[in-house]
């Protein structure tokens, strides 16, 4: 795979995770609705977590950008550090966040979608694979 | 001696480079100082010893933002700055944005106006390396046609 590409899919994965999650935060603080309402409604730090997804989904857009750049090795270095960050939290906090909702399913998924990107994306930085331009002739 | 384009490109490169420092000791400071405080319960941020996901936003939001200042730091070293100002203005409108949206919620905490100055001062700061790095670098001098 072209690794512009992986950077793509990594980049809308946290803009859409990113985004629908801190939707699902403010519509849980204020309207108690939605999946987050158990532990989000009316709690008075929700605004950590909102930012924190708000946070995701601007990095996003930082690898959307830097899939357009000829020399991409730095951004897949950053991408790295941004999964190891929110799947390092997933496993710290599994129980308290997941289990408090009982969504230990969708944890454990997210937290692989994370660890898989780790992998993917540290591969595609690694300098013998040319992450500047990693092409296969079925990728034009 | 350095031309305008020049002089504005470098002065861009170190706002960035500025933001991008303060950002990573900022929040490493503050993921310390919250893992403390939620581990221990006392201190600036003993309420979180209360509020464990409270706590896990923080931790997150905290080390997404050192991730930031890092990514902030490889723009500086990229030729075309303007993107990664843009950035660094996004990266603090998020928690600005969240510091309105969630006002009566920190209140209680009394930092609504501490956060509301640190972000807004940070968005200042990027705005002018924002202006400066889109000064037009100076046009080449004409060349002068040969008679060979």
């Amino acid at each position: 795979m072209n690794t512009s590409r992986l950077l793509r899919i990594n980049a809308a994965f946290l803009m859409l995770m990113g985004g629908a999650a801190a939707a699902a935060d403010a519509i849980g603080h204020f309207f108690g609705k939605g999946p987050l309402a158990p532990v989000m409604f009316r709690a008075p730090l929700a605004i950590s977590s909102f930012e924190a997804h708000l946070l995701a989904a601007l990095l996003g857009t930082v690898l959307w950008t830097g899939a357009r750049q000829p020399d991409r090795r730095q951004f897949h270095i950053l991408a790295t550090a941004i999964h190891v960050v929110l799947g390092g939290s997933n496993l710290l906090f599994f129980d308290r966040a997941f289990g408090a909702l009982d969504m230990r399913l969708f944890g454990v998924v997210i937290t692989a979608c994370h660890f898989a990107f780790v992998l993917s994306q540290t591969v595609a930085a690694m300098p013998r694979l040319g992450a500047t331009a990693v092409t296969t002739p079925l990728a034009h | 001696m350095l031309d305008l384009h020049e002089k504005s490109t470098r002065i861009s490169k170190t706002v960035l480079r500025l933001h991008s420092s303060l950002l990573i000791a900022a929040t490493l400071a503050l993921t310390t100082a919250s893992g403390l405080g939620y581990l221990s319960g006392s201190g600036q941020f003993g309420m979180l010893h209360s509020e464990p996901i409270g706590y896990i936003g923080l931790f997150q939001a905290y080390l997404l933002m050192t991730t930031m200042g890092v990514a902030l730091w490889l723009g500086s070293t990229m030729v075309k700055t303007r993107p990664w100002h843009l950035i660094g203005i996004l990266g603090h409108a998020a928690p600005l944005a969240a510091n309105f949206l969630f006002w009566r919620e920190i209140e209680r905490y009394g930092i609504t106006h501490a956060g509301i100055a640190i972000h807004v001062s940070m968005i200042a700061l990027e705005l002018s390396g924002l202006l400066l790095s889109r000064l037009p670098a100076a046009p080449e001098p004409a060349a002068v046609p040969s008679r060979a």
